[in-house]
């Protein structure tokens, strides 16, 4: 009962019928796939330049000068136990001075300077950055006052958490537009394959008075938007490959100029531009067929 | 053996129109039966009942003594492979030839290309059409066409072939040749049900009529006429 011939060749007699409406839903596909796809990169990208900022955000914990030798040790063993840690740097009162002069190489500011004043500080990196406030205050008792032998604790706490929020605010933006995207491409297709049986009714209507089974009368439909979801999702791909990748990377290298950020996940060097193509091409064939199947649902009452 | 038996079956549509009223009727096998009655008697929600098209309000229909009252939505398809249709406008599809509408039955049933090419052929000779083969519906007159249209229902040899109105739109001549095709079918055994309201086919066939007025029998006569 599987006539694989027959359903290919009504479907391209189909698609070659209804040429111009075919174009629309194919055009269609391409298109917002194609903005799907490049949206999804940017957000990748996105995250990825910001666990890069988030990875040089520290806790700067510094020290009274008085502090002993025990407490800064008892210290620096406590924050290394705990789990978000990722690494502990001392820097004592002359290496601070060291690198406040190299900072302020030629200023007059030096000249001013008699003695140290700069403190010895602990420089904190964590493994989850996002948990930076939780452990900030830990330097601080019940009362709200610093513990012992603990003069200051610096982190860019509004600066963190505003980063935080932007990465939440464009993931969900994003995820908004990409949802009213695929809406419009189902509605579309939807629409081709609802004319297109429109069509074909008489035709349907004959299939059934002879005898056609249900599935016999669908699958033709079901190809056709396949073929249109599918053939839609390959040339935004390509689109992605060639114009996509060129606008990122220029992108790119615009931030990567403005933020000084060392290392970035370039386009095209990761595997997660691969998996946008593979999911695009999915979603394309998935779209057309579910169009196809809601359309039939609706119109062709067996 | 009774190929189709109608027994208190009334069809009553959603706006409360009653097309058929307690239809008690018997047909057997290789049978030739005229429903006759004006329009809106009920002839075609007859016809239309027997291929599941609509569902009986009341009452059950039993093709080849089984009941078709409760036969499951994925069942009908096969039902309807064993019922020809022919109508009024013929249905033929303009895109296809004359062979490929005939061989759309078969391709539909999924039969093997080796079968479709000898048994359409076949059938377009015995409906008498054959050199139109490669031709398509438009290129043909109407007598023609219910040709094509009758070979697409028999095509498959379906013990039964309903007609509603196949000489509706054709001129008298041409419908004796229509006529003559259906007597045809009828001798190789097929049970055959026209539906029809023109006279001078049914005084000249003198086969049984059954006569609908208002949804009801009110006739039943072995060799009849139209009527008055």
């Amino acid at each position: 009962m599987v006539r694989p011939r027959y359903f290919f060749s009504e479907t391209f007699i189909s698609l070659r019928r209804n040429f111009f409406m075919g174009f629309t839903a194919i055009t269609t596909v391409a298109i917002t796939l194609f903005v799907v796809g490049f949206f999804t990169i940017i957000v990748y990208d996105i995250q990825g330049i910001i666990s890069s900022v988030e990875s040089e955000v520290e806790l700067a914990v510094y020290l009274e000068d008085e502090i002993s030798e025990e407490l800064k040790d008892y210290i620096e063993k406590e924050v290394l136990s705990w789990e978000e840690t990722d690494s502990v740097n001392y820097v004592s009162k002359d290496q601070a001075l060291e690198r406040f002069r190299e900072q302020n190489e030629g200023s007059d500011i030096l000249k001013e300077i008699e003695g140290n004043p700069l403190p010895a500080s602990f420089e904190i990196t964590l493994s989850s950055p996002e948990k930076i406030d939780q452990v900030a205050l830990r330097f601080y008792d019940k009362d709200g006052n610093y513990i012992e032998g603990v003069n200051d604790v610096i982190y860019g706490k509004n600066y963190v958490n505003k980063l935080f929020s932007i990465t939440a605010i464009v993931g969900t933006i994003a995820l908004l537009i990409i949802i009213v995207l695929l809406l419009a491409a189902i509605v579309l297709i939807f629409n081709t394959i609802r004319l297109s049986i429109y069509a074909r009714r008489k035709e349907i209507e004959v299939m059934k008075l002879v005898g056609a089974t249900n599935w016999f009368v669908r699958v033709p439909f079901l190809f056709e938007g396949f073929f249109e979801g599918f053939v839609g999702s390959v040339i935004s791909i390509i689109l992605l490959y060639f114009v996509g990748n060129f606008l990122l990377i220029r992108g790119e290298r615009v931030i990567v100029d403005t933020m000084r950020i060392k290392e970035l996940a370039i386009v095209g060097s990761s595997g997660v531009v691969l998996y946008v193509y593979i999911g695009v091409a999915v979603l394309g064939g998935l779209i057309g067929i579910l169009s196809s199947a809601i359309a039939l649902r609706r119109y062709v009452k067996i | 053996m009774n190929m189709i038996e109608f027994k208190q079956v009334s069809k009553i549509y959603e706006d409360n129109t009653v097309a058929l009223k307690n239809i008690n009727l018997e047909i057997k096998k290789g049978e030739f039966l005229f429903l006759v009655g004006p329009s809106g008697s009920g002839k075609s929600t007859f016809i239309k009942l027997l291929i599941k098209e609509i569902e009986e309000t009341e009452g059950s229909i039993f093709i080849a003594g089984r009941n078709i009252c409760n036969l499951k939505s994925n069942r009908i398809p096969q039902l309807r492979r064993n019922i020809g249709c022919v109508f009024q406008d013929f249905k033929l599809l303009p895109n296809k030839t004359i062979f490929e509408n005939v061989a759309f039955t078969l391709e539909v049933i999924g039969k093997p290309v080796y079968e479709i090419k000898i048994q359409v052929p076949q059938v377009l000779k015995l409906v008498g059409i054959f050199s139109k083969i490669n031709s398509y519906p438009h290129q043909l007159s109407g007598g023609e066409q219910q040709r094509v249209s009758i070979a697409r229902a028999f095509v498959n040899r379906p013990p039964i072939l309903l007609a509603d109105e196949p000489t509706g739109n054709l001129d008298p001549g041409t419908s004796e040749g229509i006529m003559k095709i259906l007597s045809r079918i009828n001798l190789i055994g097929t049970t055959v049900l026209m539906a029809t309201h023109d006279r001078n086919i049914v005084n000249s066939m003198r086969r049984r009529v059954v006569e609908l007025e208002e949804g009801e029998i009110i006739r039943d006569q072995k060799r009849g006429v139209y009527g008055d």
